[in-house]
């Protein structure tokens, strides 16, 4: 869970189905959360993790978070990403973070991100030695 | 802090979602309010600017919008947590609410509504003579 709702509720908007929901939210969290795949730590980011021939994709949820709130470190074979979020109003901060680490060797110069609509998008592209190749016959 | 490791397949490579029909989600939401405005900020992280609908009508907000990520060729998924879905929500709006002006943005995956408090419903202080 990402954004952490306000404790009090709000006389001008009320969710009709809210009461409701929470409470389900709360009973089903933990099977949610293992049918996801993720972890039981709820303040783990979602990622997706993609692979072609070149390259690793890693996609991460971070709804609310500016670039400038984002440190990502790649180092011996290990990338992780520590992000510091506002949860609702402006003062509390929530710090979260996510380590991956790569079997593969990476061309480290190399890895790029960028953000949009709340996705934090890293590209790792492999090193040449471990991309597959086809060897001719002389 | 957690660790995974990427390169080996994950076993939840499906997701719960049926193909062609999203699941509905309700997205997270705050709500920020002083005297004279209301600002609801809704998470909708993947989704596009575009894909985002903002509807009033009787006293009704509803915001919904999709998002999916399609997979290229050649590339084969390993970890799947952020799921192709339709994020639903309503809300109801208080009487005291200028719903004539609702302004929106969106950004960094939150969308920002702003409503104001109708002039007539704003607290105002009694001067006695």
């Amino acid at each position: 869970m990402k954004l952490m709702r306000l404790p009090y509720r709000s006389p001008y908007l009320s969710d009709d189905f809210g009461a409701i929901d929470s409470l389900f939210d709360q009973s089903f969290a933990p099977f949610k959360t293992l049918l996801s795949g993720a972890s039981l730590n709820s303040t783990q980011i979602a990622a997706d993790v993609i692979e072609n021939e070149d390259q690793f994709v890693i996609r991460l949820e971070l709804p609310g978070v500016i670039r400038d709130n984002i440190d990502i470190q790649f180092n011996k074979q290990k990338l992780s990403i520590c992000v510091e979020q506002s949860a609702g109003d402006d003062e509390s901060k929530v710090s979260l973070a996510r380590t991956f680490s790569v079997n593969q060797s990476i061309d480290a110069d190399h890895i790029s991100a960028s953000l949009a609509d709340g996705i934090l998008t890293l590209v790792l592209p492999k090193a040449e030695e471990t991309k597959p190749r086809s060897i001719t016959i002389n | 802090m957690s660790e995974n490791t990427i390169t080996k397949p994950s076993d939840h490579q499906t997701s719960c979602v049926q193909k062609g029909k999203l699941a509905v989600v309700r997205p997270q939401f705050n709500t920020k309010q002083s005297d004279d405005s209301l600002e609801v900020g809704v998470a909708l992280p993947g989704v596009k600017k575009d894909a985002i609908s903002v509807a009033y009508e009787r006293g009704m907000l509803s915001i919904s919008g999709e998002r999916t990520h399609e997979l290229k060729e050649g590339e084969t998924l390993l970890r799947r947590e952020i799921h192709d879905l339709r994020y639903e929500l309503q809300l109801k709006v208080a009487e005291t609410l200028d719903a004539e002006n609702i302004s929106a943005k969106f950004e960094n995956g939150i969308l920002t509504l702003g409503l104001r408090v109708r002039e007539d419903s704003k607290p105002r202080s009694i001067e006695i003579n």
